[in-house]
């Protein structure tokens, strides 16, 4: 019955299985001359490349123009962010790995195509823009540490590849999230999970599984989760500076390092020329150590106050306790505190009242806890630390929201559905054999 | 033609009886009910939706569910994107193929429910067989008689699972694949992992249709377990074409189920439902499923007494 269901679901649901490819006879290499190769004109102004290759395997010829696409889309930003790339030709070749420790080939860029490639899962876009950008992260500019190279690359293609899923699908977001079967080979996009640019863009769930990896570690394993950390640390400062001071700086760097080599310091010194201020607080903590940011609200207690009178009626005293627990200091400024005064105000925490009114206060994160006291006319209703998710390399972010009550049932109920009913599916899938 | 008349006259005589689908549907939501209870009290408040969404049924939040299941020991380690829609269903299917265990609450959930099942077999073989009412009493009797045979057959049928899950399945995906796909293209290295995850569950099929009707064999023969096991390698070795036939009917008809059930994700407002319709589209595919699996119980009883004249 299994081995039915999953030979019928097959030639039911991917039509490309039944287009079986000729068997070769050796391994499909690069350099094999059975690789099919496309030629396409860049017609775009301004844009140093002129031509793209796409040297592809035979079976995966069928994503040529989805390939192309987002070469295209690829060149044409990056050539607006960060300034021309020179390269005349851009080879799009299928099967070859990124190289481990060596910088990209000038205008080679490696992708591993898969036959079966849902169209609303956008890893395909991802590998090509990501590769592109390494044009010129490592590139056009040498990256003395391997990990900003990866971590700039991967926020790069983020950013590209909302824009292609977003024009493509009328729909902002990233991608959508994919599940494998039969050991990764049969690839699923599932319609109801909207990935977004700055959790699986940057590919966040690597971070989370290592918060605390060795920038520095030469260890290939540790590469995903370097790159995510790098990437998280990038997307941060996009939202602490704005994508225009952060952009500014991002081509500042180019131009400064064209044909150079960048360190951490440097990328940290131009990015501060470009947004006119000093940010080796940040650095210092996110790039130089392994220490790791961690902010709560680790207490909202909210209690009429008989003797107090608020705008003429019934007064509340809401605390709120805030934590660190991670060694790592979202503070906003290198300038020390002057107690009993606070220095930097790069974090915000929000707290919303039953009466609809919000109030918002800012936190220099340097203590290990603070409390807030609010006097105001209706009770807490939730408290936020980092409302807007600035700081992504915050290791747990489900202790940055507290509510006042008890969950609402509706907002968790949808996964409590999900999840029972596919028990009861492993139930009855297992139930088979006995 | 008798693989196709059992079929039918299986399912109907399945179908013409309701309670013992409602108890089979109702002993699933018992086991899973104190678990999604936990569940429910584990989990915490997900990032308020922007207030575009805000009238919208929530949208999953993958990197929500992600850090929750990172962070859990209980139940809510087990959640993950594969819950989601139709992967709901082929995800169990795949874990069984590739011999991958649940986590440990679905493992415990998943046993608590196979045990139980094991013990209703007596009377739900018995009312099916005689396609007819045949009283609470009764059926209680024969599951109280059958229990300890059925409960052997079992375990039998775990160690079988077990034994297949490590010889041959780590042979054909192991040399018999690298043999197949060597110097490849990605297409026919896909089509033969499509291929030989058919072969072995096709081997996992003879393997439970052999328990089948063993297990009718112990219920209405009242046969040791051995000697059931026996008796029904012999039936299936006489008739193997009409014991694969209706097995293979019911397959596809499954097939069939779970294409539907994806498709609904297709429809407008389909792919993120409310709760209400979440409940009953989910509940409706067990209930469709359970059918089915006691539809095949009956088209095998139906193709035994068929064959015994």
């Amino acid at each position: 019955m299994v081995a039915t269901a999953i030979g019928v679901l097959g030639v039911l649901a991917w039509p490309g299985l039944r287009a079986q490819e000729p068997r070769p006879d050796k391994p499909a290499q690069p350099s094999d001359d059975r690789l099919v190769e496309r030629r396409q004109p860049l017609d775009m102004e301004g844009i140093g490349t002129r031509s793209l290759v796409l040297r592809l395997q035979p079976d995966h010829v069928q994503y040529a123009d989805r390939i192309a696409d987002a070469a295209r889309e690829s060149v044409a930003l990056y050539t607006e962010w960060f300034g021309p790339n020179p390269t005349p030709e851009l080879a799009i070749v299928d099967g070859l790995a990124q190289p481990a420790s060596a910088p990209p080939a000038r205008g080679v860029v490696p992708i591993q195509a898969r036959w079966l490639q849902p169209e609303r899962s956008m890893t395909l876009e991802a590998q090509v823009a990501r590769g592109i950008a390494r044009q010129w992260w490592g590139g056009l500019v040498a990256v003395e540490d391997r990990f900003l190279a990866d971590g700039l690359a991967e926020y790069a293609q983020s950013r590209v590849v909302e824009r292609i899923f977003d024009r493509r699908f009328q729909r902002l977001g990233y991608s959508l999230g994919q599940v494998e079967w039969m050991d990764r080979a049969i690839p699923w996009a599932i319609r109801a999970v909207l990935l977004e640019r700055s959790t699986g863009g940057i590919d966040r769930a690597s971070f989370r599984q290592r918060p605390a990896v060795d920038l520095r570690a030469a260890d290939e394993t540790l590469r995903p989760a370097q790159t995510a950390k790098a990437a998280a640390a990038v997307t941060t400062l996009e939202r602490y500076l704005g994508w225009p001071a952060l952009q500014r700086g991002l081509q500042l760097a180019c131009r400064r390092f064209s044909g150079a080599t960048m360190t951490v310091n440097d990328f940290a010194a131009t990015l501060g020329d470009a947004a006119d201020r000093d940010l080796s607080w940040f650095f210092d903590q996110a790039f130089a150590t392994s220490e790791v940011y961690d902010y709560s609200i680790d207490e909202l207690l909210t209690t009429r106050a008989p003797d107090e009178f608020c705008s003429g009626g019934d007064c509340f005293v809401t605390t709120v306790v805030l934590g660190r627990h991670g060694n790592a200091e979202f503070t906003g400024t290198s300038q020390p505190p002057t107690p009993p005064f606070e220095s930097g105000r790069a974090l915000a925490v929000q707290v919303d009242f039953e009466n609809g009114q919000s109030a918002v206060s800012h936190w220099d994160g340097r203590a290990v806890s603070k409390t807030l006291v609010y006097h105001a006319p209706a009770p807490a209703k939730e408290a936020r630390i980092d409302p807007a998710e600035v700081l992504l390399l915050d290791v747990n972010r489900l202790n940055n929201r507290r509510l006042a009550a008890r969950v609402p049932v509706r907002q968790v109920a949808p996964w409590t559905v999900r999840w029972v009913t596919w028990v009861q599916q492993s139930m009855l899938t297992y139930g088979l054999l006995f | 033609m008798a693989a196709l008349s059992a079929c039918v006259t299986g399912f109907i005589a399945a179908m013409r009886a309701p309670w013992i689908l409602a108890g089979c549907y109702l002993l699933t939501l018992v086991v899973v009910a104190p678990l999604g209870v936990a569940l429910q009290r584990e989990l915490p408040p997900p990032p308020p939706p922007s207030a575009a969404d805000a009238a919208a049924p929530q949208r999953p939040n993958i990197d929500w569910l992600d850090e929750v299941a990172m962070r859990s020991t209980g139940p809510a380690a087990s959640l993950s994107p594969a819950i989601v829609g139709v992967a709901g269903a082929i995800d169990p299917v795949d874990r069984f193929l590739d011999g991958r265990l649940p986590e440990w609450p679905v493992a415990a959930a998943v046993a608590a429910f196979l045990l139980a099942w094991s013990a209703m077999w007596g009377g739900i073989i018995v009312r099916l067989d005689a396609n007819r009412r045949v009283g609470w009493r009764n059926c209680w009797t024969a599951s109280h008689r059958a229990a300890g045979g059925v409960l052997v057959l079992a375990v039998v049928g775990i160690l079988g699972y077990v034994a297949l899950s490590l010889s041959l399945r780590p042979v054909l995906f192991g040399p018999v694949y690298q043999l197949l796909t060597r110097g490849s293209l990605d297409s026919t290295a896909v089509l033969c992992r499509v291929g030989l995850t058919m072969v072995y569950g096709a081997s996992l099929m003879v393997w439970g249709q052999v328990l089948d009707y063993a297990r009718i064999e112990a219920v209405l023969d009242a046969r040791r377990p051995a000697d059931a096991i026996r008796a029904a390698l012999r039936f299936a070795a006489q008739r193997p074409w009409a014991v694969m036939a209706v097995a293979t009917t019911f397959g596809f008809v499954f097939a069939l189920l779970v294409g539907a059930y994806g498709a609904v994700e297709f429809v407008p407002g389909g792919s993120v439902p409310r709760l209400s319709r979440l409940i009953l589209i989910g509940q409706a595919m067990i209930v469709v499923r359970l059918s089915l699996r006691l539809g095949l119980a009956g088209a095998q009883i139906r193709l035994r007494r068929h064959s015994l004249g």
